[in-house]
């Protein structure tokens, strides 16, 4: 594969989509976990079906339009939450579903063949554009500044959104941010390994994380190295197996974590407490 | 006394539910009030109005003269422990540093070695120090409370609200909780929710009944029969003192 990666771009550009993918994913995933917006975050990938349709209807890039989608959903959950005091996850279940239909209805309606749209629903990481890893590298960028700028802010919101508003921390700011935030990883993520799959990339690796460390910013870290870890063993098996990467990068991740835990409790004494001690 | 809380004909109503009706209620300096009644009764309710987080629906609430929004940086707020997630990574100190985030610059904030020192010496002061380092799942109900309480110091607040800090925490955590509190009331005003009135007694100056409407709002002595008939449960309370007071609907302000 290593010769091969000098040869061709088209796994060069995978090799930096990975990359890339996976730094939005640790962050947001580790976020996302702790907060408990795991199912809010499938129902913003699964609207976010409906603007792949758009971009083809339209004519347009189908991940502008994906990103559309997947911000407004994300604002609109947040906003309807507020106003209408119905439950986020009926929302979440509203828009999950509404958006796959305006996927379906954009692409029927979409003259011509049907545009092959399993790309997007299962990823498909040695298809990724330049222009997609330009939009990736962007929205990291937007992540990692949002984060670090309001990191304490973030730690003290995700604890304890309360105590947080009641020392005038301004929390529907952050709230906003960080539903925007989830939206633009989701867009990193759908070229990867598809609006399908999004969840176990953003969910596993901080739940590995949290076998070796108490400490957010290091569940973070080991989360995005994490990540990048299983996007590169997923790709290479793809390229090497020929299977759709989305799908080899997700079986890795999952099997990892299966057997982790599995030997977790024969490990605790030996590696993960010293390892903690060490972190 | 000079009053630090003024509340005058508070209603609040979460939909078509009414959570408090009717409540004059002031609140002196250094006061040391408990606030008791059923489940449902408003007194979380009660505590969220003074913090600003719940609106009143109708009449007006005062802290040192001015809005609740205004002045929340001089509250310190201790919740119910029992609803946090103990799973969350975060350690004993930094649980106690979000006390200082208030009114701070907000973007690429740091704490700053004054807080950091502040923090320390709190700790110190709540008997917390050795445990900084842990994460807050690996604590007991009780040291987890004396942590949340550290925080709330940590605002340097003039009054600090607490909502049962001793539900599900053995008697001699609950006998230490107690004596906190004791000493801090030298310094500010507590209002403390609990059902554990029995315990809370020897150190409180004044009681309120709170079931919905206010019933009673005084000396810490009253008959504990009737209590027990306006709060439709017992109390369990011991009337130290003869029980001479007429237990009237609470007029004040």
């Amino acid at each position: 594969m290593f010769e091969a990666l000098l040869k061709y771009s088209f796994l060069q550009n995978a090799l930096i989509g990975s990359i890339l993918a996976s730094i939005a994913c640790g962050i947001i995933g580790t976020l996302i976990v702790e907060k408990k917006l795991v199912m809010m975050s499938g129902g913003i990938a699964h609207t976010s079906f409906g603007g792949v349709g758009m971009g083809y209807f339209l004519n347009i890039e189908p991940i502008i339009g994906a990103l559309i989608f997947a911000v407004t959903a994300a604002a609109g959950i947040s906003v309807i939450n507020k106003k209408s005091r119905t439950n986020t996850d009926v929302l979440v279940g509203m828009f999950w579903s509404v958006g796959m239909a305006m996927g379906i209805l954009f692409i029927s309606f979409t003259p011509g063949y049907p545009p092959d749209m399993a790309s997007y629903l299962f990823g498909d990481i040695l298809t990724v554009s330049h222009l997609d890893l330009i939009i990736m590298l962007i929205l990291d960028i937007a992540v990692m500044i949002v984060i670090t700028a309001l990191y304490d802010h973030f730690k003290a919101y995700l604890f304890d959104e309360e105590f947080a508003s009641v020392v005038k921390i301004r929390t529907a700011i952050l709230e906003y941010l960080l539903y925007i935030m989830i939206a633009f990883t989701i867009v990193v993520l759908i070229r990867v390994v598809g609006i399908v799959l999004v969840i176990a990339l953003l969910t596993v690796p901080p739940a590995i994380a949290k076998f070796i460390t108490y400490d957010l910013k290091k569940i973070i870290l080991s989360s995005v190295i994490l990540g990048m870890l299983f996007c590169i063993a997923g790709l290479w098996i793809s390229y090497e197996l020929h299977i759709a990467s989305g799908a080899s990068i997700i079986l890795v991740a999952g099997l990892t974590y299966v057997v982790l835990s599995a030997v977790k409790g024969k490990l605790e004494n030996r590696i993960i407490l010293p390892l903690r001690k060490q972190l | 006394m000079k009053p630090v809380i003024e509340i005058k004909d508070l209603d609040v109503f979460y939909g078509n539910v009414k959570a408090l009706s009717g409540i004059n209620l002031t609140i002196d300096e250094k006061e040391f009030l408990c606030i008791a009644g059923p489940n449902g009764g408003g007194k979380s309710t009660l505590l969220k109005v003074i913090l600003g987080l719940v609106m009143p629906s109708y009449g007006t609430v005062k802290v040192f003269g001015k809005t609740p929004e205004e002045v929340r940086n001089t509250v310190g707020y201790v919740p119910q422990f029992s609803k946090f997630d103990k799973g969350f990574p975060i350690s004993v100190a930094d649980v106690v540093l979000m006390g200082c985030l208030s009114s701070r610059k907000e973007l690429f904030h740091r704490y700053s070695r004054q807080e950091r020192e502040k923090v320390e010496n709190i700790m110190n002061e709540l008997g917390i120090h050795d445990l900084k380092h842990r994460q807050i799942g690996q604590l007991s109900g009780g040291q987890l409370q004396r942590v949340l309480i550290a925080r709330a110091l940590a605002v340097d607040p003039k009054i600090m609200l607490l909502d049962e800090p001793t539900a599900s925490v053995d008697a001699d955590s609950k006998e230490q909780i107690y004596k906190i509190l004791n000493r801090l009331n030298d310094k500010m005003t507590i209002i403390i929710v609990t059902h554990d009135i029995e315990a809370v007694s020897p150190y409180i100056k004044s009681i309120a009944y709170l079931n919905v409407e206010l019933y009673y709002h005084g000396e810490a002595r009253p008959d504990s029969n009737a209590i027990n008939k306006f709060c439709g449960y017992p109390v369990g309370f011991v009337a130290h003192a003869s029980p001479y007071h007429v237990l009237n609907r609470h007029q004040e302000g």
